[in-house]
């Protein structure tokens, strides 16, 4: 039996009338903690929805503060942020979408000596970090520590996304050996994100967080999942973890946590 | 009954190359790519013999595969040792490439 109050009945009424889903999934959302690393493209529909849902503690990681060329997409921040911290500006709206929500701020940059002290008062992580070396980072920690994440990454038309369940499935080492040499790939500022695919796969990340805390459905496990907006392509492929990975792997030889360097490409 | 052309059978393989659009540049805006080998890093030769411009994008100097290519063979994952798997006729490869921004 879950107690509502009049207020959060109505507020949550569309998740509560839903089959399957009912009161108890908006319960295991409001006791759910969730942790942003991230407050751009991916991090701000990613909390603006899991705020409205009304996950009961969301945290927002982010050393950023808010530029003009953010806004055509990162749509937490509006003209008047330019200049305040991405995390303390995130806060601020999605302390006024949902005041029942608590949310906690992490204006720095999260690195090896700290990530570990961010993640793990949280459920389940998002990372909406916006290049390799913060990825495998959030990968590696997680993994560690035993906590369930959303890989995410974006590039002009094109998303892609995974759901990682340490020890039961594939991680991000098990498809990629490890942070590729810098320049490899171009990034949003050399040739553009379009706003809206990044609107698109930080929503599905926030999907699988509330999946994972309400136990809804399948989650996004042992797949990659791409799209590619211009062409409507929404292809999802089959991965499995991989013996030979570094990390999770039968003789994994990455111990511990570093920042990884990105060699000149090679 | 005997097949008298058995080496036509062969030759006739196809796999199906799905190349990633950022790649198509290279490909004359081809979208799929049709190539023959027995194995991926065959299949992916025999399109670069025929598309130069896409050696660049996915082979290192020393020929190896660049590290933020991804190759999936019939959906899955190919990875690691993607270019030594065995190919069949009707295969499909995807090319895509790891996206990190954010």
């Amino acid at each position: 039996m879950v107690d509502f109050t009049e207020k959060q009945f109505e507020r949550y009424n569309r998740h509560i009338i839903i089959k399957d889903f009912g009161a108890e999934g908006q319960a295991k959302i409001m006791n759910g903690k969730v942790l942003i690393i991230g407050a751009g493209g991916l991090g701000s529909p990613a909390a603006l929805y899991l705020t409205a849902a009304g996950v009961g503690t969301i945290g927002i990681a982010d050393s950023d503060t808010v530029e003009l060329s953010n806004l055509q997409r990162q749509i937490i921040h509006f003209t008047d942020d330019l200049g305040t911290p991405k995390a303390t500006s995130a806060a601020t709206k999605m302390k006024a979408l949902n005041p029942e929500v608590t949310v906690k701020t992490y204006h720095v940059f999260v690195k090896a000596d700290n990530i570990q002290g961010i993640i793990q008062d949280y459920d389940f992580v998002i990372d909406c970090t916006d290049n390799f070396a913060a990825k495998f980072l959030v990968n590696d920690a997680c993994m560690m520590e035993g906590i369930p994440f959303s890989h995410g990454g974006v590039l002009q038309f094109n998303g892609q996304t995974m759901t990682i369940m340490p020890e039961k499935s594939a991680c991000l080492r098990c498809v990629f050996e490890k942070p590729p040499p810098r320049g490899a790939v171009p990034n949003s500022t050399q040739v553009g994100i379009l706003g809206s695919v990044a609107g698109l796969l930080g929503t599905v990340q926030a999907s699988e967080a509330l999946k994972f805390l309400t136990g809804a459905g399948e989650l996004l496990t042992d797949s990659m999942f791409f799209f590619d907006i211009l062409t409507m392509e929404f292809i999802k492929f089959k991965l499995e973890k991989n013996s030979e990975c570094g990390l999770c792997g039968e003789a994994p030889t990455i111990r511990e946590l570093i920042d990884e360097k990105q060699p000149d490409c090679d | 009954m005997l097949n008298r052309h058995p080496f036509k059978a062969i030759s006739a393989m196809s796999i199906s190359i799905h190349i990633h659009k950022t790649h198509r540049e290279h490909t004359d805006g081809a979208e799929i790519v049709e190539a023959q080998g027995e194995t991926i890093g065959a299949c992916l030769n025999d399109m670069v013999a025929r598309f130069p411009g896409m050696a660049g994008k996915l082979f290192t100097a020393s020929g190896q595969l660049i590290r933020t290519i991804e190759i999936y063979h019939n959906m899955k994952s190919a990875y690691p040792n993607e270019l030594a798997r065995a190919t069949q006729d009707g295969d499909e490869i995807h090319i895509t490439v790891m996206l990190a921004g954010g």
